[in-house]
């Protein structure tokens, strides 16, 4: 029997697992392959509807699912924490101390908020958590005027329209209740534009402009003074605040690191084309934790899972994998409460937004809800096989 | 004599018109943009000679009127729906759905011939008769698992949260 052993039950390791039962369904009744999950959470949130939650514009129930009703039957799921994994030896270690060999692995361990890197950021706020969304959102509500500072503790970050997007919703948002004016946006960034994409700061930052938000460029967070309110940058700037929001830096997750298998960031070195663990013919990493060189983000492990899924199951089969990863991305980018664009490219095409209109955010809104069975659990193609 | 002097009036607000830097950068856009401008027109005269013109004019005025009409609660409300839908026809690709619905496809004659025989079951004897089918035990425990997953999950999930 053949094993497929999966790290990460998120995006990218969920659908790596329905796509594989849907196409291994007869190996695996017959017992020729077993396709196992391990993670250790409980629930599989749909990340990106963290930012509608801050808004009041989602709610938890809609974002949040068990686990277990992700993974379509067929699937072996273990709730357990990977501790250790040994790539020479095709070794998977637990910390209940269960020991899984396998003959494929996928890692798709995701990316971890690090709030020990820059003194401060645990006194402010984010909306990379469903905890850390619903504080914000508390804050929102209840906020009456004042300075907001919206930007990000370090590059690279998970989402990236996500800073711009809260940005945007926030000035739609307080001007559709009638306090834009007592209201101050200040949109920071680390780069000398409004988002890493040039031709996508360029129309970003003149609607920026357009709605009054005040942009600060090249600042790159040192530290945070929550009694003074004061968030510093390393270029020398002070910015002060009412409500500071301060995207964490991202790391890989901390079993990658354990395991000597990622660079310092603890991102895995990954073959951008074939997705494989560099120098593992047999192990394979997608979605946030490889240190391939696109946006961090859903549509990413979605396209990869694909890629991976066909070349693990041409392999089976004795074919050659040919299947590769192309770079494809596709981003919403929410430009207001009602309207957006979408950003779609690859490793050889630029995004070219089309002009924000209420049809790509309704796209959005749709999307929202038909991510659990469209892309989560793949039904569309699923049904195929 | 007088037309003349109308044209040149004429010519002279056209070249006043463009010494206005904004025009001027405006009409050299739209000239760079000839080539664009003669591909469309030529889309749209194929739309028209087909006859799609008028029905796409019409779609359009039908989306801009179910623009007012829908709303983002209405867009959510609908994916949702759409959602679930997509998610209850992925549950037939479970083993054990697929078998079942399979039991009625695979054999459709046989099926037909037993439904129409159907004889009427009568009393507690008949039940016992029939009974003694190993097909019928067989099931009648599918039946019975079945009563047994529904009546373990239904008040669960029928319960509102």
């Amino acid at each position: 029997m053949k094993n497929i052993v999966i790290l990460g039950a998120g995006t990218g390791g969920a659908i790596t697992a329905n796509n594989l039962a849907y196409r291994l369904s007869d190996e695996i009744r017959s017992g020729n392959v077993k396709v196992t999950v391990i993670d250790k959470n409980e629930y599989h949130y749909y990340q990106p509807g963290f930012l509608f939650i801050a808004l009041s514009l989602m709610t938890p129930k809609e974002i949040t699912r068990h686990v277990k009703s992700v993974l379509v039957p067929g699937i072996n799921f273990i709730k357990d924490e990977v501790s250790r994994v040994d790539l020479n030896n095709r070794i998977v270690y637990t910390m209940s101390g269960k020991q899984l060999n396998y003959d494929y692995l996928v890692i798709s361990t995701g990316a971890r908020l690090d709030l020990d890197s820059v003194p401060g950021i645990k006194g402010v706020d984010h909306f990379y958590s469903l905890d850390a969304a619903l504080r914000l959102r508390d804050k929102i509500t209840k906020f009456e005027g004042g300075n907001i500072v919206v930007t990000v503790g370090g590059l690279p970050y998970k989402c990236p329209p996500a800073p711009l997007e809260m940005t945007f919703l926030l000035e739609s948002y307080f001007r559709k209740i009638g306090k834009r004016n007592n209201v101050e946006i200040t949109y920071a960034y680390p780069l000398p534009r409004v988002f890493t994409i040039q031709n996508v700061s360029d129309v970003t930052a003149k609607l920026l402009e357009e709605r009054g938000v005040k942009t600060s460029l090249m600042f790159n967070v040192e530290s945070i003074d929550t009694e003074k309110r004061e968030i510093k940058s390393i270029e020398g700037e002070t910015l002060k605040y009412d409500l500071a929001i301060v995207i964490p830096p991202h790391k890989g997750a901390e079993v990658i690191e354990k395991s000597g298998i990622g660079d310092e960031e603890g991102w895995i070195p990954t073959d951008k084309y074939t997705l494989n663990i560099k120098g593992h013919d047999d192990a394979y990493a997608i979605g946030d934790a490889t240190n391939i060189p696109t946006s961090k983000a859903g549509s990413v492990a979605d396209f990869e899972a694909a890629v991976v899924v066909s070349r693990i199951v041409d392999d089976l089969q004795g074919v050659k994998p040919n299947k590769v990863y192309d770079g494809r991305t596709i981003c919403f980018l929410v430009t207001g409460i009602g309207e957006g664009t979408m950003l779609v490219f690859d490793y050889n095409n630029m995004p070219n937004p089309p002009p924000p209109s209420f049809a790509c955010y309704w796209t959005k809104l749709a999307y929202n809800k038909l991510y659990w069975s469209m892309t989560v659990k793949s039904v569309l193609p699923g049904m195929g096989w | 004599m007088a037309t003349q002097e109308a044209e040149h009036n004429d010519i002279e607000k056209l070249v006043q018109a463009l010494s206005k830097p904004e025009n001027l950068e405006a009409v050299t856009k739209l000239i760079d943009s000839l080539p664009t401008i003669q591909y469309t027109v030529s889309k749209l005269e194929d739309l028209k000679r087909t006859g799609s013109l008028d029905v796409i004019m019409n779609l359009l005025c039908l989306a801009a009127q179910a623009k007012n009409l829908l709303t983002d609660e209405m867009i959510a409300g609908g994916a949702e729906a759409i959602s679930t839908a997509l998610e209850l026809l992925a549950k037939t690709k479970s083993p054990v759905v697929e078998g079942l619905l399979s039991t009625l496809t695979n054999h459709p004659n046989e099926f037909e011939e037993i439904i129409k025989n159907a004889s009427p079951v009568k009393g507690i004897m008949g039940l016992i008769k029939a009974l003694r089918d190993p097909d019928v035990q067989q099931g009648l425990g599918i039946m019975i698992a079945f009563l047994k997953y529904f009546g373990k999950y239904a008040k669960e999930e029928l319960t509102v949260k």
